[in-house]
């Protein structure tokens, strides 16, 4: 318990549990792609240090007890002057032919959007910086940063490919300085006065901005879910006799909201594009390092497929894929002003260090059973022991997702073996039969032989 | 620590598994991610070299504090020249084996760049005995 409650200072998240909705079952541990999730007590209790954000228990739990915490759109008051950043998936929210683009942004102005930027145009730059980062950067393969719960499950689960992570700030970032610059220069006010708001499509976004990894302090100041946006914005559009004019980002940023559209633009031969969270895992723990090291580019989303599937996003994923795709087509591949805009800023303004100290992102790994290697390997062998006395059927009774998880709670000392129930049949069976024997006088027999 | 596998000749799916398991192993037991790199490719590759040419092979790991040993044996054809063997580029991999994309020729060199200790013992017609350590500490 002590160490859960200095574990919650240490690590913020967005993903959260109401526990009077938790009816104990074991759905989410199951399909935690961290094993994150015990249930104890009939109860699900997140492991802090573990949890990437992604959402998947939100997706999983039929009693809704998970949910993402997000900031309240009230947050707007606080502010002289406040910046949409709707994220391209946020684009695919609305059928461009029934709800066009202008019209959702005309009702984000009347919901107290003084400005609005989108988070694609940051996107189209980002596929430029990547670009220029590699002709200048030989090492390869280069991962994509753009999702914050895959960089929190390779710093995790796989810190052997951390150093692959490109070190470019993600769209969402260079979105919340671009624009905070511009409304400052435009209206003469102060960094403190400027609210900048990106409408996320997901809990690992919530996190990135309240807790970023590998910076001290994200450039954004707050994160809406996309569905309370998305309610804000369908309950405004009956009020809107004008529709105004907006600037749109090429079809090349907007594409970056499903599955194999960051890749698109990046001009390399050999690049992959994985999408849904198990599915990069598996990617991970398979891929050979002659595999791994003949790729130039990894795109990794943790989303299926892509960010149009993120757990807050309230449109089905495949109708808003489809949605996004169509609204790309129609739009010019690149602006000129973003261009410009590009030439106005170096490539150190896209580059995390500059912006933090020379902070670089920090494997954290979860898998390390010890700090001493020898305790360590009494450890791994204790489980590989308890391996062979657990069923090995990842019933989920216990608490644990599998038999290997409680294998590795019971030598961390955080659950007992007699937890699982074979093995506490196995157990009770036999103090019964030596009950049994000492009652019929068996056992005095036996000993007296 | 031991840890042991066995592999069946012919059965590339199967090859890799015991090479993750011990990339499983070492990350728990917090090795640096490059030792880890290390042990899993020469490990994986000589796998590889076992469903590619022999008919069966056992696979031998003990874990030392300060460094790893990893003993692979297996009934197979043997290796008649070992230098030749260690040359970059020259494999003696059927077709079939090579239209799977292996065979290059870089199995055994690929070993030899990744492990502080190599030795081959090996008889034609019988099989081959590959002990290779790799250290913790440099």
């Amino acid at each position: 318990m002590k160490d859960n409650e200095k574990n919650k200072k240490r690590y913020y998240h967005s993903v959260r549990l109401k526990e009077d909705d938790c009816k104990g079952c074991t759905h989410c541990i199951r399909t935690c792609p961290t094993q994150a999730i015990r249930v104890y007590d009939g109860k699900a209790t997140i492991i802090e240090e573990r949890c990437i954000d992604c959402g998947e228990c939100i997706r999983t739990c039929p009693n809704f007890a998970k949910y993402a915490h997000t900031d309240s759109l009230d947050m707007l008051n606080d502010f002289k002057y406040t910046v949409a950043l709707p994220a391209p998936s946020f684009m695919a929210q609305f059928d461009p032919d029934d709800i066009p683009l202008d019209k959702v942004y005309t009702a984000l102005n009347l919901m107290g959007f003084e400005y609005i930027f989108e988070v694609a145009a940051a996107a189209e730059l980002v596929n430029k910086a990547t670009e220029k980062f590699m002709q200048e950067n030989k090492k390869r393969p280069v991962i994509s940063s753009a999702c914050p719960a895959v960089v929190r499950l390779i710093l995790t689960r796989f810190p052997e490919y951390a150093e692959y992570i490109a070190p470019l700030e993600p769209p969402m970032d260079i979105a919340a300085k671009i624009s905070k610059d511009m409304v400052m220069k435009k209206t003469g006010c102060n960094e403190k006065e400027v609210g900048v708001f990106f409408i996320s499509p997901c809990p690992a976004k919530v996190t990135a901005v309240n807790q970023p990894e590998g910076k001290k302090k994200s450039p954004v100041d707050g994160v809406f879910s996309m569905t309370d946006v998305f309610d804000a914005v369908m309950s405004r559009i009956q009020e809107i006799k004008e529709t105004k004019n907006y600037e749109h980002a090429g079809k090349y940023g907007i594409i970056w909201g499903v599955h194999e559209g960051e890749i698109r633009n990046v001009h390399v031969e050999k690049k992959i594009a994985v999408a849904g969270i198990h599915n990069i895992i598996s990617f991970f723990e398979n891929v050979d390092d002659k595999e791994f090291s003949s790729y130039e580019f990894i795109e990794v989303q943790a989303c299926i497929p892509g960010c149009v599937g993120g757990v807050l996003a309230p449109t089905d994923k495949f109708m808003a894929k489809t949605r996004l795709k169509r609204l790309a087509g129609r739009m010019k591949e690149s602006t000129v002003k973003r261009e410009k805009v590009f030439e106005d800023y170096d490539m150190k303004f896209f580059i995390m260090e500059f912006f933090n100290e020379g902070r670089k992102l920090q494997p954290r790994s979860i898998n390390r059973l010890d700090t001493d290697i020898e305790k360590a390997m009494e450890k791994a062998e204790k489980i590989d022991v308890l391996m062979k006395e657990f069923p090995g059927i990842d019933c989920g009774i216990c608490g644990c997702p599998t038999c290997e998880t409680l294998a590795e709670d019971v030598v961390q000392g955080k659950a007992s073996k007699f937890d699982c129930i074979f093995v506490l049949k196995e157990k009770i069976k036999n103090i019964k039969e030596e009950l049994g024997d000492i009652s019929s006088g068996k056992r005095i027999k036996d000993e007296n032989k | 620590m031991l840890k042991v596998y066995h592999l069946e000749g012919g059965n590339f799916s199967e090859a890799g598994s015991a090479s993750s398991d011990i990339k499983k192993l070492l990350k728990r037991l917090g090795l640096q991610s490059k030792i880890i790199k290390k042990v899993a490719v020469a490990m994986y590759e000589a796998e590889i070299n076992v469903v590619a040419h022999a008919y069966s092979g056992d696979i031998n790991v003990v874990v030392a504090k300060d460094h790893i040993k990893i003993l692979v044996s297996d009934k197979g054809p043997g290796i008649p020249d070992v230098d030749k063997a260690m040359t970059e580029g020259f494999s003696t991999a059927s077709e079939k084996v090579r239209e799977m994309g292996f065979g290059a020729g870089m199995g055994l060199p690929n070993i030899k760049k990744n492990v502080d200790d190599l030795n081959i013992k090996t008889e034609v017609g019988k099989g081959t005995e590959l002990s290779m350590r790799i250290d913790f500490q440099h």
